[in-house]
């Protein structure tokens, strides 16, 4: 089972019509979701789509929110991960949060998604990453060489 | 939701009036030699995975122009 792990900047432009990115967004999306995909999430992704629309949206509702996320695999935060997430965090330069998030790529030899440029430039390092659309790129170009 | 038991030979024999049960919403448990072998059910009615993804609540879709990425920085470098 192909495994991905999206970063909050592409759940976010997907929920936000207005984001210069929502219709690339949303192919994608709509192009690789299938029951056959496993979409992982690391629960600071939860977190931070939570806190971003709970900001901006009077009416957020926490259940809509693990709604959103059914289906997903959520992957929490313990000791045990921890310890083995530092030890990966050693081989890029990145804040707690993003390196929370590639360390969970490279953990769960998932394909990182994302649209933001420094996270990706880093987590290229130890991680298959990629923005929606260099993907989705990628994709049309196996199908028709 | 109905459901009706059904043998292998009426499937055969009557799979255009099944067909348009089964758009009703009716369900069958199908039946061969005496035992049941298996659920017909309409395909609206499976479960589909990741629908809530594909589908996100209104509730849940903003209009900023703000870009995602720069929203998120915001939150990890802040």
């Amino acid at each position: 089972m192909k495994a991905f792990i999206l970063d909050s900047s592409v759940y976010i432009s997907y929920l936000n019509p207005l984001d210069t990115l929502h219709t690339k967004t949303k192919n994608f999306i709509n192009s690789i979701t299938s029951p056959d995909i496993d979409f992982i999430v690391p629960i600071i992704v939860f977190l931070e789509v939570g806190n971003v629309l709970q900001k901006i949206l009077p009416q957020f509702r926490n259940d809509d929110l693990l709604r959103f996320f059914e289906d997903h695999t959520i992957i929490n935060l313990d000791i045990e991960l921890a310890q083995q997430m530092l030890t990966i965090f050693k081989h890029f330069n990145l804040k707690t949060s993003d390196a929370i998030i590639v360390a969970c790529s490279k953990m769960e030899n998932a394909t990182l998604v994302t649209w933001d440029e420094k996270l990706l430039k880093e987590a290229k390092k130890v991680a298959d990453t990629q923005t929606p659309k260099t993907f989705l790129s990628k994709a049309l170009l196996k199908r028709n060489p | 939701m109905q459901t009706q038991i059904i043998s292998v030979k009426e499937l055969r024999n009557n799979f255009p009036k099944i067909r348009k049960a089964l758009k009703k919403g009716v369900d069958y448990t199908l039946i061969y030699r005496s035992k049941p072998v298996a659920l017909i059910k309409p395909i609206g009615d499976m479960p589909r995975k990741y629908k809530n993804l594909l589908n996100p609540s209104k509730s849940l879709m903003f209009r900023s122009k703000i870009s995602a990425v720069e929203l998120i920085r915001r939150e990890r470098d802040e």
